[in-house]
């Protein structure tokens, strides 16, 4: 990325943006944390997904808004998150970087070692 | 799919999770674990679910609690460190601000201690507000200005209790002075109450020993209190012992009262049952008791707890007449017992009361001072507000809100009120007592023993500490952390508001000041003028002894020709009424008297009274020995009477005041004060001492020499002594002068005291002014000063600024200072003018204390060497 660095993001913070483009129109708290749960096979708290949620946003990675009312939620509203172009952006670098880092390093090599 | 009732998470648990997470905006947050916990219920069953939602909770409380709690506290810590560290720094301003704040602090506690008292009078008594006292109004008697009275007949007592049912106890008490007896031991009481034995059970004054319900029953018991016993019985046990009253009747103790609590709006040290008086009144006794005319006693009326008070109030007044059989205007009021302190005397009280515009005033006095004392505060902080500019500008940097720098600033006053609030509170007890001697009260710190007053004081300081903090906060929090750092400070316009509004302050608060200073100053010569008024007699040298002894009465003239013969004593003279107290009224008649004519007050005097005290007569004679008939017709008027039945020649006219003879006027005197200076001199009439009278003999005047008082005084008594067995009380007639204005003359001295309180806060203030003005335009004097000004034209530019404020405050204490003291100078009826002669005094006066305190600061500004000012630069 020629001008601007990238702001380096923690991993939470990523997982949690991958999170949210994967699950694209039903991108709110309860299905994240199901898709991290499933994916790193911890056991994510509601409040450690706000967090990164929170400052993802006002890193300007994400942006949210409230839904129409559900009947499931008996009629109350949830906050559904959305990518940024910067978000998506942020993806592509984080995709590229960690594909360099890893260029040329087969899984099978690591195992050997151990 | 809808969420049903017993699929929805623990109540509590979702309401924590509410204020846990209150920034969600919509409580999404809360829904999204609604959510969950549904997936939980229907996966795990409703246990597990709640088990789960509960455990969220409780993971997501430590932090939260860190979040809101610790970190405030953090901040509370910082802020008090650097309130701390801010007084140690800035010492005088410190020391000034709390010393202030200390003053009116105390003023203010010890005026509301006192206005405590004053409302806390007879409210201990259990029923207190069922308890009321029977006032008989006659419309026709006006009495010292009030046609009020709280004496009554005996029979009402009878009357009322059967007529109203609502009525549970009544009883009458008769206020008699008696000489009490044991083993030899003569005393005059004056406070011997005789009293129904429904008294005890309507008050509230407990026993230390008897039994109340029967301890008046008999005749002839006395209960007396504590106080008396020690007096007469020392350790010995009063119980069952006989006490001798008049000489003539023996009275058995029944029991022994606790001393009547100084709040209460009468005192007695004896009670005497009431049906002792059959066998003492004799005959007459009978008479007296269904004696409709006797207005006598007093009667209190207690109403049953269920009896409806709105609605037996709603039923007085009601007239007299239907009691008393004759024709009468008299009407029966009722007066609640807690309204009879503070509602200004009727007439007959048995105690001076107190008025509740006393106690209005001095609350006036206690927040005008407290306001002196806050102004202080609000100027001194913003003054000194640029020391503290840095730290603001750094607060908001790393990121303080305004509302955080609010709340600081206001804590740190509160800080200095509650540092000021334990000041005051030492200097409260350390005063009472000066300030108890000073109002003849009472009171005492005890009532510092509950809840209610440890809260009070802590509103008062919470009170001050806002009001005092609440500019300043206002004012520090607005700074803009950008001019600040960049050196630019704040911006002229702010920098001009906040002074303006300190100039404001000072102003109130030297207007404040110097309207007291007024004030003092009008009431010191209108006491002056009452004390030093000419009244018309002579006052110096005599000595007044009032007579109980009813033998002496019949037959004063021995003891009179004894005292007379001693050559140190001038002149003996004896009278109903000393001549500055003439206030009893009789019906007087003379040709063309229209129907309701006024009555008169009357003197019934000896021949030689008005030799004796110097009274001039107008026209017409004296009385004369020499004409026999002088004794019964003879009336001598005053100018007062003469221009009210408008005579131009009144000697030798008829005239009658209640005897059966026809007698006519010998004289006129000249207009002398027969009653204090609150009234006109009303209509006089003068006439001598008759056998038949022999009550009217209640004062014996003697003038003595003013050579060896002592002496005299010792000869006196031992004169007396000889012809009668009353213990002698005497006064000096201008001593008992001074008591009629005693209420004034406490005003003015608790006036001056408060005034000097006030004017000294004030100055506090403009020298915290002067000290910081001063500190702040150091730079600008050193200028001025190699630039050629000279130290005064320094000093002159300094305080005229400070001036140019007194004077503002000066000016707009004129008008109200005028008005105030117009209104209290209505009550006289002799006052004095209302002229420039003290404004200017006042105006003097502020202005030399304010000169004087800013004078120091000023001087020493002004003679600083410019090169320390500005070696910095």
């Amino acid at each position: 990325m020629g001008k601007t660095k990238m702001k380096f993001l923690s991993r939470p913070e990523e997982l949690v943006l991958l999170a949210v483009w994967r699950l694209k129109e039903n991108a709110y708290c309860v299905p994240i944390k199901k898709q991290l749960v499933q994916s790193t096979g911890h056991d994510w708290s509601f409040g450690a997904v706000y967090d990164p949620l929170d400052r993802l946003e006002k890193k300007g990675f994400l942006e949210s808004y409230l839904s129409d009312p559900t009947a499931k939620r008996g009629g109350k509203r949830k906050r559904i998150y959305r990518l940024t172009p910067n978000g998506i952006l942020a993806l592509i670098e984080i995709k590229k970087i960690t594909d360099e880092i890893w260029d040329g390093i087969p899984l099978k090599t690591l195992k050997d070692e151990l | 799919m809808t969420i049903e009732k017993f699929e929805s998470p623990p109540r509590f648990a979702e309401w924590i999770l509410r204020r846990i997470y209150p920034d969600r905006g919509e409580f999404t947050s809360v829904e999204d674990f609604r959510e969950e916990y549904l997936d939980v219920y229907h996966s795990l069953g409703p246990f597990k679910a709640k088990l789960w939602y509960w455990k969220q909770i409780a993971k997501s409380l430590p932090d939260f609690l860190r979040n809101k709690f610790h970190w405030n506290i953090v901040m509370v810590y910082n802020y008090l460190k650097i309130a701390l560290r801010n007084i140690k720094r800035h010492k005088t301003f410190s020391i000034i601000n709390i010393t202030g704040l200390v003053i009116g602090m105390t003023c203010s506690i010890l005026i509301l201690l006192f206005i405590h008292y004053e409302l806390s009078h007879d409210r201990y008594h259990e029923n207190a507000d069922r308890i009321y006292r029977i006032l008989i109004r006659q419309p026709n008697d006006i009495y010292q200005g009030i046609d009020m009275y709280s004496i009554s007949p005996p029979p009402l007592k009878a009357a009322l209790m059967n007529d109203f049912p609502e009525i549970q106890n009544a009883a009458r008490i008769l206020k008699t002075e008696r000489l009490i007896n044991y083993k030899n031991n003569h005393y005059f009481e004056r406070r011997f109450f005789t009293v129904d034995p429904a008294f005890l059970k309507i008050f509230t004054f407990p026993l230390k020993t008897g039994d109340w319900e029967t301890a008046l029953n008999e005749p002839f018991s006395i209960l007396l209190t504590e106080e008396m016993a020690e007096k007469y019985f020392g350790d010995e046990d009063p119980m069952d012992k006989i006490l001798s009253v008049d000489n003539k009747y023996d009275y058995k103790v029944t029991g022994i009262l606790r001393n009547v609590p100084g709040n209460s709006h009468f005192q007695f040290d004896f009670l005497g049952s009431f049906n002792s008086l059959y066998p003492i009144y004799g005959d007459y006794g009978k008479r007296f008791f269904e004696d409709w005319n006797a207005y006598q006693v007093k009667t209190y009326i207690q109403l049953h707890s269920s009896s409806d008070s709105v609605e037996f109030n709603r039923k007085f007044p009601v007239r007299l007449e239907k009691y008393r059989g004759r024709p009468t205007n008299d009407e029966i009021h009722i007066q609640p017992l807690t309204d009879i302190h503070l509602g200004g005397n009727v007439n007959d009280e048995i105690e001076a009361n107190s008025d509740i515009r006393y106690v209005y005033f001095f609350s006036a006095i206690a927040l005008l001072i407290m306001l002196v004392a806050c102004f202080n505060y609000m100027n001194l902080s913003t003054a000194g507000a640029v020391q503290r500019m840095k730290e603001v500008g750094i607060r908001k940097v790393v990121g303080a809100g305004r509302n955080n720098l609010v709340r600081q600033f206001l804590g740190e006053s509160l800080l200095f009120a509650f540092i000021a609030l334990l000041v005051s509170v030492l200097l409260v007890k350390l005063l009472l007592p000066v300030f108890s001697t000073l109002l003849e009260k009472e009171l005492s710190f005890l009532v510092f023993n509950n809840i209610k007053t440890y809260s009070s004081l802590i509103g008062i300081s919470v009170f001050v500490g806002i009001l005092a903090g609440s500019y300043p906060a206002f004012f520090l929090s607005s700074f803009l952390p950008v001019s600040i750092i960049k050196g630019k400070w704040i911006s002229r316009k702010s920098l001009n508001r906040s002074s303006g509004f300190r100039n404001t302050l000072v102003v109130a608060q030297f207007a404040i000041s110097t309207a007291l200073v007024i004030c003092t100053i009008f009431i010191h010569n209108q006491l002056e003028y009452i004390r030093t008024k000419e009244l018309g007699f002579k006052k110096e040298y005599i000595v007044t002894v009032p007579i109980q002894d009813e033998n002496l009465k019949k037959d004063y003239e021995p003891l009179k020709h004894k005292l007379s013969q001693y050559s140190k004593i001038l002149d003996v003279t004896v009278s109903n009424f000393l001549p500055f107290t003439v206030e009893n009224s009789q019906a007087v008649d003379w040709d063309g008297r229209p129907d309701d004519g006024p009555d008169f007050r009357y003197l019934c005097v000896d021949h030689n009274f008005l030799d004796f005290y110097g009274i001039e007569l107008a026209e017409g004679r004296n009385f004369s020995k020499e004409i026999g008939t002088d004794a019964e017709q003879a009336y001598i008027l005053n100018e007062s009477a003469v221009s009210l039945i408008g005579w131009e020649d009144p000697v030798g006219k008829r005239f009658n005041c209640q005897r059966n003879v026809d007698g006519q006027v010998i004289g006129v005197v000249s207009n002398f004060h027969c009653h204090s200076f609150h009234r006109q001199i009303e209509p006089l009439v003068i006439f001598l001492l008759e056998d038949s009278r022999w009550w009217d003999v209640r004062y014996f005047s003697i003038k003595i020499s003013s050579a060896d008082i002592s002496g005299i005084l010792a000869m006196i008594e031992k004169k007396f002594k000889s012809f009668s067995p009353y213990p002698l009380s005497y006064s000096f007639l201008d001593d008992r002068i001074d008591i009629l204005y005693k209420r004034e003359q406490k005003l003015g001295q608790n006036f001056r005291y408060f005034t000097f309180v006030a004017i000294f806060i004030a100055c506090i203030g403009l020298f915290g002014l002067a000290f910081l003005t001063s500190g702040q335009r150091t730079k600008e004097i050193g200028i001025r000063k190699t630039l050629g000004a000279s130290v005064n034209s320094i000093s002159i530019l300094l305080t005229k600024e400070f001036m140019k404020l007194t004077s503002i405050g000066i000016i707009i204490a004129f008008p109200v200072s005028y008005f105030a003291m117009f209104k209290w100078l209505k009550n006289f009826a002799y006052r004095i003018d209302i002229t420039w002669i003290p404004f200017i005094g006042a105006v003097v006066i502020t202005i030399l204390l304010s000169l004087g305190t800013v004078s120091y600061q000023v001087f020493k500004a002004a003679c600083a060497n410019p090169v320390d000012s500005l070696r910095y630069e």
